[in-house]
């Protein structure tokens, strides 16, 4: 009799059995090893490993390059842990589209969020997370070439029109920059309405959804404070007036930076605010004073004009006339209404002097 | 794989009205959502906007929701394994039945919603967005099959979707829980990073079961590639099937229904 080749119904598929234990063996430890950063199979388990379209720079060079070349820094938070920084490196930045732009328009520096050891961050994300103060895992921020010594707040500030998303200055003449009318659609720096991402005017960009939302940040974060920022309302005179003899009619010297909270607050909160602008082209012969941020050579002129009224730092304003014992000055931007009260004071003090006038 | 159990499969599904309704509102209700979206949204005329690869999970779940219990409720799956089958074959028959239909139903729900991008935009016909989904779909259509497959096997008639309630729930409840306490140890000042660790890997376990992706459309884009979702889907895949076979080949059955 001849045996049987067809198999019993309850055979047992050893072959099946066999591969899903060694499967089952290796996600164990490709998950373990995964979660506490295990150095011997990190090219295995770091979705952050691999090459990369993207020249990537050490911070010291993407500082020096970026003084030498203007363009801006833009720091790449990621975290091999973390699924949307797994997405944007691996879907996002391998796009030849985002990488062509990222090379040439911008000096890219990667902060790795978690370095081997899980209990301690990277110097370098300490380094970069002291000075910015972000804390996101994935994140990118630029830094524009003038700035890469300020803060966050510095960075997220602008006083271009533009740039801060005011299309409708009635807000600011009315002396309230914060009621100004928003049209969101051609906003800036508007990116997404739910929370995340590229948040109003500031200069990050969180998470990671879809490359079409990351080429969108870079087209607006490669012109981040590239354009100059408002002078106001005021009717400026020209810089030589600053230095020329004093005239009985005070004289105003405002000193801004062209860029920064305290200098871009000014802008916005003084020289467009209807209040003040009338009364400074009123009563005042009113210079503008602009320093660049980080450029010596340019502001080195200007210097001695600070020296001469004692400013240490930026903004500042002074008023002085040929009837005045001493120069009045307003050192920073505490806010408009300290602003119009030290103009309104200087009126009074020039009117006091001069009783003509 | 067994011709015959394939096609049984497919129609016991067509001759349960109810399924086929769902299916056709499962099919139709994306398409109308996507088409409303872009009719309102003039700026996603150039946009390749598909809906997300998920979509593959719940017509497997439709497909796949009680595809052993049933027979074991009604006694049938004896008179099936009457004949010369292996029990091993006939749950791997039973796995791609459901996977390849699941995976058939999905891919033309987002062609259709392809083709509808091209009608809008010509451009985008090459689009490869497409391509990137469609795998994605297939992929999580057997990895999917395979766990609910094995889910019908433990249990007869429709009961396997309590288990998968349940399993969901406890992903629920323990993410609350292991939450709760990385807070308690982060407001007593421990060390939680161990505990934050070791609690991932039970949350990817989790995630890896319930939703086995793999992001084809990343690895289509260039050199990256995630080994980790690779190996999850096939661990998930070999211990579902092996773990329904065994506890099959385990079980006693009978003519009468359960």
């Amino acid at each position: 009799m001849q045996p049987t080749k067809s198999k019993s119904t309850r055979y047992q598929p050893k072959g099946l059995y066999l591969a899903a234990a060694i499967l089952l063996t290796i996600s164990a430890v490709y998950s373990v090893s995964d979660q506490f950063a295990d150095e011997w199979l990190d090219p295995f388990t770091n979705g952050l490993n691999g090459s990369s379209p993207i020249k990537w720079r050490c911070r010291d060079e993407a500082l020096s390059e970026s003084k030498r070349t203007k363009k801006p820094i833009l720091y790449a938070f990621l975290a091999r842990h973390d699924n949307a920084s797994l997405q944007m490196y691996g879907q996002g930045f391998h796009d030849q589209k985002v990488a062509d732009l990222i090379n040439q328009s911008f000096i890219p520096v990667r902060v790795e969020f978690n370095p081997r050891n899980y209990t301690q961050k990277s110097a370098l994300y300490t380094q970069v997370h002291n000075q910015y103060g972000y804390a996101s895992t994935c994140q990118l921020l630029t830094v524009p070439a003038h700035m890469t010594d300020m803060s966050s707040s510095d960075l997220e500030s602008s006083a271009n029109l533009s740039e801060a998303a005011i299309d409708n200055t009635r807000g600011l003449e009315g002396g309230d920059r914060y009621n100004y009318n928003y049209n969101s659609r051609y906003r800036n720096g508007y990116f997404r309405s739910d929370g995340q991402g590229f948040n109003g005017n500031s200069p990050k960009f969180i998470g990671y959804t879809n490359k079409r939302e990351l080429l969108d940040y870079l087209y607006n974060a490669q012109h981040w404070h590239r354009l100059p920022p408002t002078k106001g309302k005021v009717a400026w005179l020209p810089l030589a007036v600053a230095s020329a003899p004093l005239t009985s009619k005070p004289r105003l010297i405002a000193f801004v930076d062209n860029a920064g909270t305290a200098s871009d607050n000014m802008r916005l909160d003084t020289f467009w605010n209807a209040r003040d602008y009338q009364l400074i082209n009123k009563e005042f012969e009113p210079v503008l004073v602009e320093f660049r941020h980080d450029d010596a050579a340019f502001n080195m002129p200007l210097e001695q004009l600070k020296a001469k009224y004692g400013i240490a730092t930026l903004p500042a304003l002074v008023v002085d006339s040929s009837k005045f014992a001493a120069p009045m000055v307003q050192f920073g931007n505490s806010n408009s209404v300290s602003t119009h009260e030290f103009l309104k004071s200087a009126v009074k003090q020039a009117a006091a002097a001069h009783p003509e006038y | 794989m067994n011709r015959a159990v394939c096609i049984t499969t497919w129609r016991e599904f067509k001759a349960n009205k109810v399924r086929v309704i769902l299916l056709t509102l499962l099919f139709l209700g994306p398409i109308v959502m996507f088409t409303l979206q872009r009719c309102s949204s003039p700026e996603a005329l150039n946009a390749d906007m598909l809906s997300h690869p998920m979509m593959a999970s719940f017509f497997t779940l439709l497909w796949a929701s009680g595809v052993i219990g049933r027979e074991v409720q009604n006694g049938t799956i004896a008179l099936v394994l009457a004949r010369p089958i292996t029990i091993a074959n006939y749950v791997v028959s039973k796995w791609f039945a459901v996977g390849f239909a699941a995976s058939l139903c999905s891919v033309e729900a987002v062609f259709c919603e392809h083709i509808i991008s091209a009608v809008n935009c010509p451009a985008l016909l090459w689009a490869p967005e497409f391509l990137g989904n469609g795998l994605e779909r297939i992929i999580l259509c057997f990895g999917t099959a395979a766990f609910l497959v094995f889910l019908s096997s433990l249990v007869s008639g429709l009961k396997d979707l309590a288990l998968l309630a349940g399993f969901g729930f406890m992903f629920v409840l323990y993410s609350a829980f292991a939450h709760t306490v990385y807070q308690l140890t982060s407001f007593l000042h421990f060390d939680n990073n161990f505990a934050l660790y070791f609690g991932r890997i039970v949350e990817n376990l989790f995630t890896a079961i319930l939703f086995p992706y793999v992001p084809m459309s990343v690895f289509l884009t260039g050199s990256y590639f995630a080994y980790g979702p690779v190996i999850a889907l096939f661990t998930l895949i070999t211990f579902c099937l092996s773990s329904a076979i065994w506890v099959l080949t385990h079980r006693e059955f009978s003519y009468a229904a359960d």
